[in-house]
């Protein structure tokens, strides 16, 4: 579904050109979630970005569903670190922007965002402004406006990591249950090795600047996982080992 | 409860004016107490009730200009980098020209009555709204802009459903700035044209040396500014109810 091809990509700054990413080959499967973990600066944003048609790489090709991303595709979102609301909408109202801003038939996705935000649990906040909500909360009215339009593409940007540890967990646990119960193909850039296990079908682990890809990691343990209580508790702390090692080692 | 701190803290300064007056001896043609003040208002309150209605249209008149103007030349401004960088510098530099010294030239050029002080009220106040409307305006945050290009939003609804919004509570900074500047434009307009309004009479007064006439002229003044600031600030709160929330 999505095809790296060699990509690259690097950046003029005053000192020269910096190189963010390079020579990054990848193929994601349809609905398939991949976690890209790797330290700070080995252009993990960058390469959701490339993919977002937000940049356009230095070298190589990224295709999705066979054709060349050159913009912003309809079929696929972006969802920030930060959750981006519009202070002066309402949860509701910050929901339905996309739908207003691709012009789609309001009352049919207006249904969809209030059964969105009763998923994640927002059913008593349709009318309350972003200010007035936790930042859990604000992430998860972000999240819904994320998957109003039925993206086929859901790329995170570090999206859980501006939460508390227990938010953190929480709202991972909610995004995998969506993802069992209405899979679309996520590329999931993290920090937290435990998150990317709890989540990820395919850890994709980067080297330090320029970022390549040093690893690929298929995350073979059956879902629903969890950190604590299941009988897989074993299998999920052996592959966090084994990525800690990877990455420490880098 | 709240009421309490700002109410005593001006019938305390009142107090200790009227005191001051009392204790000292100061004569009335130096400081008037308050008792004499309203005396002065008291004699013809239809005279200065009158005047503070000409100060008041021509501050009105002038802000609404301004507003509007500023707002407009704000936006174009804004809307094309070329045009910003070639009018910008011109705009600093004519905003660093003191507009009170252009009252006489503004009676020279448009003669006597209200249409020169409605001009430098406009000169005086169009300055900060432009340039608090500009910073709003340019001031999206990053991630904001990263949505709307993400969503492939058009110019124009980047601009109405994002820019503009995000730019609002920095209008309204520039506002309060502006509609007390407008006031402080109008007396100025009609000390240097002396034909009526507030300003005429704090010259007139002064020439016949009745202080306490001056100084209930200035205290409807400080009445009339005070009483627009608060209405800007009322319409900020049922506008932008969320700006004090983002910015606390």
């Amino acid at each position: 579904m999505i095809d790296l091809d060699r990509v690259s990509r690097s950046f003029g700054t005053r000192d020269g050109t910096l190189a963010a990413l390079r020579d990054i080959d990848l193929r994601i499967a349809e609905n398939q979630f991949v976690a890209v973990i790797g330290r700070s600066g080995c252009g993990k944003s960058t390469l959701l970005r490339l993919m977002a048609g937000l940049l356009a790489p230095t070298g190589g090709t990224v295709t999705i569903d066979g054709t060349p991303v050159h913009e912003p595709r309809r079929d696929v979102v972006l969802m920030h670190q930060l959750p981006a609301l519009l202070p002066w909408r309402t949860v509701l109202g910050n929901v339905m922007l996309p739908v207003e801003i691709r012009r789609l038939p309001r009352a049919e996705y207006r249904a969809r965002a209030v059964e969105l935000l009763d998923a994640v649990g927002l059913a008593g906040f349709h009318q309350r402004h972003p200010y007035e909500l936790s930042g859990g909360m604000q992430q998860r009215v972000a999240l819904c406006r994320a998957l109003i339009q039925r993206p086929r593409v859901l790329l995170m940007d570090e999206p859980f990591s501006a939460l508390d540890a227990l938010t953190r967990e929480e709202l991972a646990a909610q995004l995998q249950e969506m993802h069992m119960s209405a899979p679309a193909t996520t590329v999931f850039v993290t920090h937290s090795i435990p998150e990317a296990v709890l989540l990820a079908d395919r850890v994709v682990v980067l080297s330090a600047r320029p970022g390549r890809v040093r690893r690929v990691l298929d995350v073979g343990i059956p879902r629903p996982r969890s950190f604590g209580h299941n009988a897989h508790v074993a299998d999920v702390a052996g592959c966090v080992a084994e990525l800690h090692d990877l990455l420490l080692r880098d | 409860m709240r009421a309490v701190p700002p109410i005593a803290g001006a019938v305390g300064t009142v107090a200790l004016w009227w005191a001051a007056t009392v204790v000292f001896g100061i004569r009335p043609i130096f400081l008037p107490a308050p008792p004499d003040i309203v005396a002065a208002f008291r004699a013809q309150p239809g005279y200065l009730l009158r005047e503070t209605g000409a100060t008041l249209g021509e501050t009105v008149a002038g802000f609404g200009v301004a507003v509007a103007a500023g707002l407009l030349v704000a936006v174009l401004l804004t809307a094309w980098r070329a045009v910003e960088r070639a009018i910008l510098p011109v705009l600093v530099a004519l905003n660093s020209v003191p507009k009170v010294a252009l009252a006489p030239l503004l009676v020279v050029w448009l003669g006597f009555g209200a249409r020169p002080k409605i001009v430098l009220v406009v000169l005086i106040c169009v300055f900060p709204i432009v340039v608090a409307t500009m910073a709003g305006l340019t001031s999206t945050p990053a991630e904001l802009g990263e949505l709307s290009r993400s969503l492939s939003a058009s110019g124009w609804q980047t601009y109405v459903k994002i820019r503009l919004p995000w730019a609002l509570p920095q209008v309204f900074t520039g506002l309060k700035v502006a509609v007390s500047l407008a006031v402080i434009g109008a007396v100025v307009a009609e000390i240097s044209n002396p034909s009526g309004g507030l300003g005429g009479v704090i010259v007139l007064s002064g020439m016949s040396l009745d202080t306490p006439l001056a100084f209930a002229a200035i205290t409807l003044l400080a009445v009339l500014s005070t009483v627009l600031f608060y209405l800007v600030v009322a319409l900020e709160r049922l506008l932008v109810p969320w700006a004090r929330a983002i910015a606390g």
